[in-house]
């Protein structure tokens, strides 16, 4: 069961959402878009809810490397993502293609989170809910 | 589309998760919630206590300034503890404890003093779980090839701080 309102614990959502803010929460209507922060249960984890925002929609192929995300090959305007200057000498770029019901869902805090770049997509159905300023 | 029971009840806790070992560590904040703790026991130790005449309006508040600053001394004694388990466990290695004999036991001492401090209003056991801190810091520090030295922390609580000096 969801609850109306959380407490973030963790820093990858910074500066969006620093540790100890209050986020609340309510069921999707729809599916989820581009941009939306999103309530999931990670796939390693599914007992805990991960705070996360959704950067790549079903069918894209996304990339992260040289601390750049792109989609299709174009990167991603991210005003709100605070992102690590690439490291001198390192051009690993890792690409996905995301299938028919899976999301690409990274912490705004690139240097500081775990998310699809670890564990890989995310499926539809492990998205529970869409979080908003409480 | 699943639809979502949803709980109106107190807030949950959502993770904003990151377990990159980032390897960046700072015994500055173990300083300052020392620091805080010992502050939170001189105000106690200053808050005037209502007399048997005292209005019942006096006596509430003096019973709001003593909840407000247990429970702050409280919660940065558990963020000492919390900052030290991450120093002591995530930090600290074998090596260290070598190179330092004293390391494990000023851990055991702080922590023990933090608890300490949590249950009780001792002024004395927060000016020794600041010793102690400091001692950690100090250790913190030399592990990293740094110098370090003490200044006054400039705050109400008086006390020092241990800062690293780039050799």
């Amino acid at each position: 069961m969801l609850r109306r309102r959380y407490r973030v614990e963790g820093p990858s959502m910074e500066p969006t959402h620093p540790p100890g803010s209050r986020v609340r929460v309510m069921s999707l209507q729809g599916e989820p878009r581009r941009g939306d922060i999103v309530v999931l249960r990670p796939p390693a984890t599914p007992r805990r809810l991960d705070l996360k925002r959704v950067v790549g929609l079903p069918g894209e192929m996304v990339s992260w490397g040289r601390g750049e995300f792109r989609v299709n090959g174009s990167p991603l305007a991210e005003p709100y993502a605070r992102s690590p200057p690439a490291p001198p000498g390192d051009d690993e770029v890792q690409a996905w293609r995301l299938g028919p019901d899976e999301y690409f869902v990274m912490g705004d805090n690139r240097l500081h989170s775990t998310d699809s770049r670890h564990h890989g997509p995310v499926k539809r159905d492990r998205i529970a809910g869409k979080a908003t300023d409480a | 589309m699943m639809r979502i029971p949803m709980n109106r009840g107190t807030p949950g806790v959502v993770h904003a998760h990151c377990d990159i070992p980032c390897g960046i560590y700072d015994p500055h904040h173990a300083q300052i919630a020392a620091l805080t703790v010992l502050r939170m026991n001189q105000l106690i130790a200053e808050l005037p206590r209502p007399g048997p005449q005292a209005k019942p309006e006096e006596a509430q508040a003096h019973q709001h300034k003593l909840s407000r600053y247990t429970e702050t001394k409280e919660a940065h004694a558990e963020q000492v503890k919390h900052e030290l388990r991450v120093l002591w466990g995530d930090y600290f290695t074998p090596d260290h404890a070598k190179q330092f004999p004293e390391l494990h036991g000023l851990f055991w001492d702080a922590m023990k003093l933090a608890s300490k401090t949590r249950q009780e209003i001792n002024p004395q056991a927060a000016q020794d779980l600041l010793a102690k801190v400091q001692k950690i810091a100090e250790v913190f520090w030399k592990s990293k090839g740094a110098e370090v030295r003490r200044q006054p922390s400039m705050q109400k609580s008086g006390g020092e701080l241990v800062y690293p000096v780039a050799k």
